[in-house]
C-alpha cells in the first residue's frame, strides 16, 4: 500500500506493474527505431544521401515530448490492469449479531453468567469504539430474519446504541443466508459476525477461509471449550387416550448434556380467572437422550395448559440449564367448540352433525328463525356460522352461512327445477383453487339430484355441471356465503368421504374450524377471520399488531414469543392460542456449531469490494478520453499537413 | 493580375531592360531585335553591287568615289524575339515554404515576360506539369501570364524531361529560352531534360534559384527525419558541424557540375538566392548573364 495525499493506495494485481519497464524499453526501442525527431519536409534528399553517417558522436537519446505521452498512456493501462484501488478512509462495516434463540445462554464463563447475547454486544459495541470515526456502520440481526437495524450508514456511536435495542429470538439463526446476503452486498467493506457459531466448518478450503479473513470477521461468543449444557422441552401434544376416553398431554424432554439430570416437570392448566397446577411428574433424563412425560385426566374445561421443566437439584440448574426459555411449553385444545345454527326441519342428530367434534350445533325450525329475525334477536349472536337446509330465509344472513337445497321460488336467488340421475349430469367446471374443494376428487362426485343454482354477481361458480349450476361461493357484505344446489347431509364421516371432506371444508371456510397442532409455531402466520379482532398475551396489556393492519377480514398475526395468545373478536367466542418455539439445534448447546459458508457468498467473496476498482474504472476512462484526444490531434495534423 | 512585389517602381525599371539574345534570330514580325533577315532596318549590314531597279538613294558615294563601282548598302531587319519561359513547378520549388523559392521563381518569369512584352516580343510561357501558354504578345498579355502564374501551386510536376520535351515542341520560332528552376536533381535528369531543348537551337539561359533551406538545410535542429518533399522518402538526418560542412561541398560540387554541363552546352547559367530582392535578383544575377540589357 502506498500512502499518498493522506490516502492508502493499493494494487490488487502488482505483478501486472512489470508491464511499465517492458513496455518503457520497447516505447524506446520503438522511438529509437521510428526516429527521434519529427518530420522535416526538405526539397530533396538528394544531396543528404551522401553525407556519411556515423561520423555524429554518440547518439543520445532525446524523447520527444510524445514518447511522455505514450509513456503515460502505458502507465495508466498498467496501473488499471494492476487492479489499482484507493482505499477509502472511511470503510464500510457491517456488524451482523446473532440473535437466534441460542444466544439466550447463559455465558458461564462471564462471572455474571448473562447471556451470550449481551456478550455479543458487548464485543460488538468494542470493535465500533475502536474503528472509530474510520468506520460506516450498519447493525443487522439475524433472526427471525436478517434485517438492519440502521436505515443508512451511520456513525459508531449511532451503532452501537443500536445494539441496545436488540433482543432474542425466539427463531433459529439463518446466519448462512444472512452473511450470504451481506457479503454480497457491494456497498459493504467488512462484516463482523457475533455468533455462538465457533468457526468456519471444516470443508472449507484454507483458501476460501483466507479470502474470508478479509471479508468477514468472525467472533466467536462464549466460552472456546463449549461446555455449555442444557435441557429443553422439544415437543408437546394433545394424544389420544387408548381408552378412547379424553386425551392425554404429551411432551418430550431433551437432555443436551453430558450428565444424566433429574426433572421436575409440572403441568398447569388456564381457566378464565387464571392458572392452577395441576400434576408435577420427576423424570430421569439420560445424557445426551430425551423422555417422554404423559399427562392424563386433564381438567375438562381447560382450554389450556402449561408445561414447565426444572432440573431437580437446584445446585445443578446453571450448570445443566444455561437457557431457561426452552423449559415452558404451552398447549391450548386443538378446537375450541364453534356455536353453528341449523335452520331447517331436521335437527344435527339427524343429520349426522353431532359426529363433528368441536361444533356445536344449535337446532331452529325456520319459523323460529324468522321470528327471531323479526324480533331482532337474530343480531349479536354468538355463533361462527348457520347452515340453513332445505330453507332460505327472506334475506342474507348477518352471519356466515350455507345453504343446502334452497327451495326455488326463494328470495335470495334463482334456484331451478330439480334434476335427477336420469338426467346426465356431469361436471363440466370447477374451481380447484378454492379451499372448500380442496382435497376433493371431483370427477368422482356423483349427483343424484341437483337443483341447479343461478350464479350471483358476487358469487363464484364452485361448481358447474351439464345442467348447471351446482354449487357458488362468494363474500357479500362482508360475509362468507356458500350454496349448494345438491344434498351434502347427513354427514356419514368415512362412509362417504367425499361429502364430508366437503362438509369439514365448508365448515372451516364459515366458521373458520381449524384442526391444529395445538399449538402455533413463532413467527409462522396465524390466520384469523373476524371483526374487530384483537391478540393479547395472556397477562400482558397490549395487544399485537395484526401483519396486515386495519379491520379486514382475515388477518394474519406473527407471534414473536412462546406463550399463550388470547384472541377476541366480535361474535366469536375468545380463543387461545398457544405458541411455541421447539428447535433441537438451537436448544442443543453443548455442540459446537460450524459456519458454513454459502456458495452465493464464496462466489462474492471472489469479487472485491467495487470500491477498490473505483480507480480501474476511472484510469481506463482517463485513458479512452487522452487517447480520443490524441486521436483528434493526429486528424488535425494531417489536415494542416496535407492544406 | 500581378504579384504584389510588382510595384510600380519595378515595372518603371523593367521597362528600361531589354532582353538580348546572343544570336540574330528570325522573328514572325517586325520588332525590335535584330534579325538574319535582310531588310529595310536602320542597321548597316554590308555593300552589295548595284543593280537595275535599286533605290539610287542607297548607293554608298564614298565607296563609288574611291572604287568608281557602284554599291548599295544592305541593311538589317528588326523583328521580335521569341522568349520561352520554362518554371520549374516540381515540390521542391515550394520546399520550404518559408524559403518562397516558388515565389521568386514566379516573379523572375513574369520580370523576363514583362521585359519581353514591353519590347513587342512574342513570350511562351511554360509551366511544366502545369500549363503551356500560347505565343502571346503586347503588355496586356503580362496580367494574364501574372494571373495563371499566381494560380498555380508547384507539386504537380512529375516528369520533368517529358514537360521540357512538350514545352520545346511548341516551338514555333526559335528565340530566347530561359529555363528557372533550383536543379535539385540528379544530373541525368538534367541531361535529359535540356536536350529537347539544345535541339531546338534556342539561345537559353539557366537561372538556378536555391533557397537558404537548400543551402544550410535544418538550420534550426540538428537532427530530423527529413522527407523528400518529391519523392516522400524518409531519412534520419543528423547534422553537425562537420555534416554541414560536408553538405556545403556536396551542394557546390553539384553547382559546379551544373556549370559545367551548362558551359558545355553553350547556355547561360545563374544562381539566384530566394532571400534576395527580386530588383537585385535581375539587377545582380540574371545582369551578369547578359540576358538583359
Amino acid at each position: 500500500m502506498i500512502r499518498l495525499l493522506g490516502s492508502n493506495f493499493g494494487f490488487a494485481w502488482p505483478w501486472a506493474l512489470a508491464a511499465i519497464p517492458l513496455g518503457l524499453a520497447i516505447l524506446i526501442y520503438a522511438y529509437l527505431k521510428r526516429g527521434r525527431e519529427p518530420e522535416r519536409l526538405v526539397a530533396t534528399l538528394m544531396l543528404l544521401r551522401f553525407l556519411k553517417r556515423g561520423s555524429v558522436a554518440r547518439k543520445r537519446f532525446i524523447p520527444p515530448a510524445r514518447f511522455f505521452f505514450e509513456l503515460l498512456l502505458l502507465a495508466l493501462l498498467a496501473a488499471g490492469a494492476a487492479g489499482a484501488f484507493r482505499e477509502n478512509k472511511q470503510h464500510t462495516l457491517a456488524i451482523l449479531i446473532d440473535n437466534s434463540f441460542s444466544m439466550a445462554a447463559l455465558d458461564l464463563s462471564d462471572p455474571l453468567a448473562a447471556p451470550l447475547l449481551s456478550a455479543a454486544k458487548k464485543e460488538a459495541a468494542s470493535l465500533l469504539e475502536s474503528q472509530g470515526s474510520q468506520v460506516k456502520a450498519k447493525v443487522y440481526v439475524t433472526s427471525p430474519f436478517v434485517r438492519s437495524l440502521s436505515g443508512d450508514f451511520e456513525s459508531y456511536q449511532a451503532a452501537e446504541q443500536r445494539l441496545s435495542s436488540i433482543n432474542i429470538a425466539f427463531a433459529p439463526d439463518g446466519l448462512e443466508a444472512a452473511l450470504g446476503k451481506l457479503v454480497a452486498d457491494p456497498t459493504l467493506r467488512q462484516v463482523a459476525v457475533f455468533s455462538d457459531r465457533a468457526r468456519f466448518s471444516s470443508s472449507m478450503s484454507p483458501q476460501q477461509i483466507a479470502l474470508l479473513a478479509d471479508r468477514i470477521r468472525l467472533k466467536p461468543i462464549g466460552s472456546p471449550e463449549r461446555r455449555l449444557q442444557n435441557i429443553a422441552l422439544s415437543d408437546i401434544s394433545f394424544a389420544p387416550n387408548s381408552l378412547n376416553q379424553a386425551p392425554v398431554l404429551k411432551c418430550t424432554l431433551s437432555n443436551f448434556s453430558l450428565e444424566t439430570v433429574k426433572v421436575k416437570t409440572s403441568l398447569e392448566a388456564f381457566l378464565e380467572e387464571g392458572s392452577t397446577p395441576i400434576e408435577e411428574k420427576i423424570v430421569v433424563i439420560p445424557k445426551l437422550g430425551s423422555a417422554a412425560v404423559v399427562f392424563e385426566n386433564l381438567p375438562q374445561k381447560s382450554p389450556a395448559f402449561r408445561i414447565d421443566i426444572r432440573p431437580w437439584e437446584a445446585s445443578q440448574a446453571s450448570l445443566v440449564d444455561v437457557i431457561r426459555e426452552d423449559d415452558t411449553a404451552w398447549i391450548s385444545r386443538p378446537f375450541q367448540s364453534q356455536k353453528v345454527t341449523l335452520v331447517g326441519n331436521f335437527n344435527a342428530n339427524d343429520l349426522g352433525l353431532d359426529k363433528i367434534p368441536t361444533i356445536d350445533f344449535e337446532g331452529l325450525k325456520p319459523a323460529a328463525y324468522e321470528a327471531r329475525l323479526q324480533s331482532g334477536a337474530e343480531a349479536k349472536l354468538p355463533i361462527s356460522a348457520q347452515i340453513f337446509h332445505r330453507y332460505a330465509p327472506p334475506v342474507w344472513p348477518a352471519y356466515n352461512s350455507l345453504l343446502i337445497l334452497p327451495p326455488p321460488g326463494n328470495k335470495l336467488l334463482e334456484v331451478g327445477a330439480a334434476l335427477n340421475s336420469s338426467s346426465s349430469t356431469q361436471i363440466t367446471h370447477w374451481e380447484g383453487s378454492h379451499p372448500i374443494l380442496k382435497y376433493l376428487n371431483l370427477p368422482a362426485l356423483n349427483l343424484t339430484t341437483l337443483y341447479p343454482l343461478r350464479p350471483l354477481p358476487w358469487s363464484v361458480e364452485l361448481l358447474r355441471t351439464s345442467a348447471g349450476t351446482a354449487a357458488l361461493a362468494g363474500e357479500f357484505n362482508d360475509r362468507h356465503y356458500a350454496v349448494l344446489g345438491f344434498e351434502i347431509l347427513p354427514f356419514e364421516g368415512k362412509a362417504n368421504p367425499f361429502l364430508s371432506i366437503l362438509t369439514l371444508n365448508l365448515l372451516r371456510w364459515l366458521a373458520d374450524v381449524t384442526a391444529g397442532q395445538g399449538f402455533q409455531p413463532t413467527y409462522v402466520p396465524y390466520k384469523f377471520s373476524g371483526q374487530k379482532v384483537e391478540a393479547v398475551y395472556t397477562g400482558e396489556k397490549n395487544p399485537l399488531p395484526p401483519l396486515a393492519g386495519g379491520q379486514q377480514k382475515e388477518l394474519s398475526y406473527s407471534f414473536p414469543r412462546p406463550g399463550l395468545v388470547k384472541l377476541t373478536s366480535e361474535n366469536q367466542p375468545p380463543r387461545l392460542v398457544a405458541v411455541n418455539f421447539f428447535d433441537e439445534k438451537e436448544s442443543n448447546t453443548l455442540e459446537s456449531k460450524e459456519l458454513n459458508l454459502p456458495a452465493s457468498a464464496a462466489v462474492s467473496l471472489k469479487t472485491e469490494s467495487l470500491e477498490q476498482y473505483k480507480l480501474t474504472r476511472l484510469l481506463g476512462l482517463v485513458v479512452l478520453v487522452l487517447t480520443l484526444l490524441d486521436l483528434a490531434y493526429q486528424a488535425a495534423a494531417m489536415r494542416r499537413k496535407l492544406s | 493580375m500581378l504579384p504584389p512585389s510588382f510595384t510600380p517602381d519595378l515595372l518603371s525599371q523593367l521597362e528600361l531592360l531589354r532582353l538580348r539574345s546572343r544570336r540574330m534570330f528570325l522573328g514572325s514580325r517586325q520588332g525590335g531585335h535584330l534579325s538574319p533577315k535582310r531588310g529595310h532596318g536602320i542597321e548597316f549590314s554590308d555593300y552589295r553591287q548595284y543593280e537595275m531597279g535599286d533605290n539610287p538613294r542607297h548607293i554608298d558615294w564614298g565607296v563609288y568615289a574611291r572604287t568608281d563601282r557602284l554599291y548599295v548598302k544592305r541593311f538589317q531587319e528588326e523583328q521580335d524575339l521569341h522568349v520561352l519561359v520554362i518554371l520549374d513547378t516540381s515540390a521542391s520549388m515550394a520546399t520550404p515554404l518559408a524559403d518562397q523559392k516558388w515565389e521568386k521563381a514566379r516573379d523572375i518569369a513574369l520580370a523576363l515576360a514583362y521585359v519581353a512584352l514591353m519590347e513587342q516580343d512574342s513570350v511562351m510561357l511554360s509551366a511544366l506539369g502545369a500549363f503551356h501558354t500560347p505565343a502571346v504578345s503586347g503588355a496586356r498579355a503580362i496580367h494574364t501570364l501574372g494571373k495563371l502564374l499566381c494560380q498555380t501551386k508547384p507539386g504537380a510536376l512529375r516528369d520533368l524531361e517529358g514537360e521540357m520535351r512538350r514545352a520545346a515542341s511548341r516551338i514555333r520560332f526559335p528565340g530566347v529560352a530561359v529555363v528557372i528552376s533550383d536543379f535539385l536533381m540528379p544530373f541525368s535528369v538534367i541531361e535529359q531534360s535540356f536536350l529537347s531543348l539544345r535541339a531546338k537551337n534556342l539561345d537559353i539561359t539557366a537561372i538556378q534559384i536555391l533557397g537558404p533551406d537548400d543551402i544550410n538545410p535544418l538550420a534550426e535542429r540538428s537532427s530530423a527525419l527529413a522527407v523528400d518533399s518529391e519523392t516522400g522518402e524518409i531519412m534520419e538526418v543528423a547534422l553537425d558541424e562537420n555534416q554541414r560542412a560536408e553538405y556545403g561541398v556536396l551542394l557546390v560540387e553539384h553547382n559546379q557540375r551544373l556549370k559545367n554541363f551548362f558551359a558545355d552546352g553553350r547556355i547561360n547559367y545563374t544562381l539566384a538566392l530566394s532571400s534576395k530582392e527580386l530588383p537585385v535578383i535581375i539587377q545582380e544575377s540574371i545582369a551578369e548573364t547578359g540576358l538583359l540589357e
